[in-house]
């Protein structure tokens, strides 16, 4: 990929990937046998959020969080410029402990227990990511996204790290049954619920980009076959629209011990495999 | 003429531990000066010189005197402004200031012995040290715990002198430079300075006195607890990682790790501000040992990096927790909750100096990483290696947990309303000074690794920016409301996660125990 191409598409990731989203609300919809909003939902609500009067509830709490957005949006650039999964990995950790912080930095007690919650799920999530970064490794012999993207396609090493990273997806992007840290029926969203106007919309668009560094992880497991890991990726994208359709959300403890169980399981499953089956 | 200098105060040094311990009645330590008496007469005894230096200054001396000297010198100099507000007489805060400074010295001369025996002796002086400090306010808890402190590093230094005597033994040098170049004899010996490092460095079954330490004035904490003297432990590891078998190697890096992991976890259940900085001290000691284990030129570096930026980064974090102590009248976690809205700068501090310990791009973080990267390609050559990518992945995002969640105490303005403020610019200008070091060093760091350089400037601009933008922006122009909370009158209390450690602490002892003697039985 050109520099210049990697460039676009990093900068317009916070808009495009408003299309994935609606999509997604689409797609949900129609499992759902609802009609659902037109696709370009997304776009619509940025228009409203930008139009309406700006409320803020105290400054370090808006702070944080378009800290939160600038970081997640510089690690989307990371992730086009083929940059090393660590510390895209480590990066992203940053950028959710801003937004931690910003829930705790108001005096809301749905955003404090969504922050306390999110921490939680970092903790959950975070070692999964960095075992299935070292599967990674072991079978491309790099964390260079760029130069994984250029290996050979062996998925066959990676079956187990993929079925680990499904895991990890419905929980960083705060999906029903790992939505605990969201959670709207019961804490209104969490961290979310005190944020409006433009300053929700980049929330809203810290989303898009959520969604962005998660499937990266899944898209650069088939390596140069770029059309099985767009197959791999949309089969991931109904599946965790199916999965979230169809469950009911699980307590925070609960997600924890799922996460170690399952995922962080199947992650050292995957170590194994590749280390004593495949090479 | 030195050799007999030195020889004379250990004995001296040995009867006044005896004293103690007949001062307190306490038999065990009676004991155990007895027997390193014994064993300090014969080892002298049968001691002679051989052609090495009785001093060395290598590489890893000066480093270790850089932090020693740079880093304990700020503490130092901070513990004078600390005691102003120490409610004691003045010659014994005299006292108290010599010590720390004495104790400096005592450091310099520990890192650069060469012979056993007298880095027996100044082993023995950090001991004793440690013992003075810790008993300093004199109150009964001051007492027990550095009676403790007292035994359990004794136990240390008499490992240490069973190793002197055992080479002396065997007609073995007991001179650093020649165990370690002599690849071939890997002796039994090793093993035991490898303890007398483990209980220096407070690993399982020996924290309690590492965690009894914290009753000390904070800059004993600071210094000797957590940036100077502990790091005697990974210190030693170093030396001798060179001459380990694959198995000692091995094992000393499994204990280490699960250690960290452990520390970690049970830090998660404490709520005293200085015991959880105590807890992911020796967290990251076990870290540090583990990494120094491996002995290759890899973890070596990693391993240094790990006590370097530890030593900076919880010296900040203990000097604030004795600002907080002397200043805001606050010990435990839930009592710092509206410290931001009533001291920033200081809260800010404290904040930042947890993320220099957790996030990028700060240099513990380097090392981590650097760490994972090591690990993945250790791993393909033995799968073994596994065992340590596991709790290490498990133990560092614990330890991010640990101190966010403190972050939330220190941000939310719930119920108590601090009175604002201001800690004096002397009060902070160690923690100030200290931190521009750290930056500095960093900026060292990744000059000289091209690979890092991109993404610390990025994560580094954006850290900066966000500094810079808490304190510039207020956001007058926009307008201020209340809080949603979904229309909620009631005002909440939020908790903080603790982890019922208590439940499995016995289980976690027994495998900490089973790792020691199965170390022990490997080196045999």
């Amino acid at each position: 990929m050109s520099i210049v191409f990697s460039f676009m598409l990093g900068f317009f990731a916070p808009i495009y990937g408003g299309i994935f989203y609606g999509i997604d609300r689409v797609l949900k919809a129609k499992m759902q046998r609802r009609k659902g909003p037109p696709v370009l939902q997304p776009f619509y609500d940025m228009l409203k959020l930008f139009s309406k009067t700006k409320f803020i509830v105290n400054a370090p709490h808006t702070i944080w969080m378009i800290f939160y957005f600038l970081s997640l949006w510089a690690v989307v650039f990371m992730i086009f410029f083929g940059g090393n999964l660590l510390y895209i990995i480590f990066g992203h950790l940053l950028a959710t402990v801003f937004f931690i912080i910003s829930g705790y930095s108001v005096n809301s007690i749905f955003s404090q227990l969504g922050s306390n919650r999110k921490l939680l799920s970092v903790v959950a999530y975070e070692p999964i990511l960095i075992v299935n970064a070292i599967c990674i490794y072991l079978v491309f012999g790099t964390f260079e996204i760029s130069e994984i993207l250029a290996a050979p396609n062996n998925f066959n090493s990676l079956v187990f790290t993929f079925l680990s990273l499904l895991f990890v997806v419905p929980t960083v992007l705060k999906l029903s049954p790992f939505d605990a840290s969201k959670a709207h029926q019961e804490i209104v969203g969490g961290i979310e619920v005190e944020f409006g106007g433009v300053f929700y919309e980049l929330v809203y668009a810290a989303k898009f980009l959520e969604m962005i560094f998660v499937y990266s992880f899944i898209f650069i497991l088939a390596s140069n076959d770029y059309i099985f890991g767009t197959f791999l990726v949309v089969f991931s994208f109904f599946a965790v629209a199916l999965v979230d359709n169809s469950t009911a959300r699980i307590k925070i403890d609960s997600l924890l011990k799922a996460l170690y169980m399952y995922g962080f399981g199947l992650g050292i499953v995957s170590i194994f495999w590749i280390l004593l089956c495949c090479i | 003429m030195v050799h007999f200098l030195i020889g004379f105060f250990d004995f001296v040094l040995l009867l006044y531990f005896m004293k103690v311990g007949f001062d307190f009645k306490n038999i065990k330590i009676q004991i155990l000066a007895l027997i390193q008496l014994i064993l300090f007469a014969f080892a002298e005894l049968n001691f002679t010189h051989s052609g090495s230096p009785d001093f060395i200054i290598d590489e890893l001396a000066i480093f270790m005197m850089i932090i020693i000297n740079i880093v304990g010198g700020a503490i130092a100099l901070y513990g004078i402004k600390y005691m102003l507000y120490e409610d004691a007489p003045k010659y014994k805060k005299d006292i108290f200031l010599v010590y720390l400074w004495i104790f400096l010295v005592i450091m310099n001369f520990a890192v650069i012995s060469n012979n056993l025996l007298y880095f027996f002796f100044f082993f023995e002086l950090t001991t004793l040290s440690s013992f003075l400090l810790i008993k300093f306010r004199n109150d009964d808890i001051s007492n027990k715990n550095a009676i403790n402190a007292l035994l359990l590093n004794m136990i240390g230094g008499l490992f240490l002198l069973i190793a002197v005597c055992l080479n002396l033994f065997t007609n073995h040098s007991i001179y650093i430079n020649e165990i370690i170049q002599n690849k071939d004899y890997i002796s039994a010996a090793m093993i035991f300075v490898v303890f007398a490092a483990f209980i220096k460095g407070a690993m399982k079954p020996f924290e309690s006195w590492l965690l009894g330490a914290m009753v000390a004035p904070t800059p004993v904490s600071a210094l000797l607890h957590s940036a100077t003297m502990v790091k005697i432990a990974p210190f030693l590891v170093l030396k001798f990682s060179p001459v380990f078998s694959y198995e000692i190697s091995f094992l000393i890096t499994l204990l280490g790790m699960f250690l960290f992991f452990i520390f970690a976890l049970e830090g998660l259940g404490k709520n005293s501000f200085k015991e959880i900085l105590a807890y992911s001290t020796i967290s990251l000691l076990s870290l540090m040992i583990a990494v120094a284990a491996i002995g290759t030129k890899e973890s070596y570096e990693i391993a240094l990096l790990l006590i370097f930026f530890h030593a900076i980064s919880k010296a900040i974090l203990f000097m604030c927790a004795g600002i907080l102590e002397k200043l805001h009248h606050i010990k435990s976690i839930d009592d710092m909750q509206g410290l931001m809205s009533a001291d920033k700068p200081l809260a800010l501090l404290i904040l930042v100096s947890f993320a220099t310990v957790a996030l990028p791009p700060f240099g513990l973080f380097f090392a981590k990483l650097f760490f994972v990267e090591y690990l993945a390609k250790l791993i393909q050559t033995d799968i073994l290696y596994i065992f340590i990518i596991l709790f290490f992945v498990v133990g560092s995002s614990i330890l991010v947990l640990l101190y966010f969640k403190i972050a939330s105490l220190l941000l939310s303005t719930n119920n108590h309303q601090q009175t604002p403020a201001k800690t004096p610019l002397s009060f902070v200008a160690s923690s100030y000074f200290l931190f521009v070091f750290m930056i500095l060093s960093i900026i060292y760091l990744v000059t000289t690794k091209s690979d890092i350089s991109i993404f610390s400037i990025i994560f580094g601009a954006l850290f900066v920016s966000l500094i810079v933008s808490l304190f510039v922006f207020k956001f007058n122009n926009l307008q201020k409301i209340s809080v949603y909370a979904c229309g909620e009158n009631t005002i909440g209390q939020i908790g903080q996660f603790y982890f019922d450690f208590e439940k499995y602490a016995k289980y976690f002892l027994y495998v900490a125990i089973f790792l020691w003697l199965v170390l022990f039985g490997v080196s045999l």
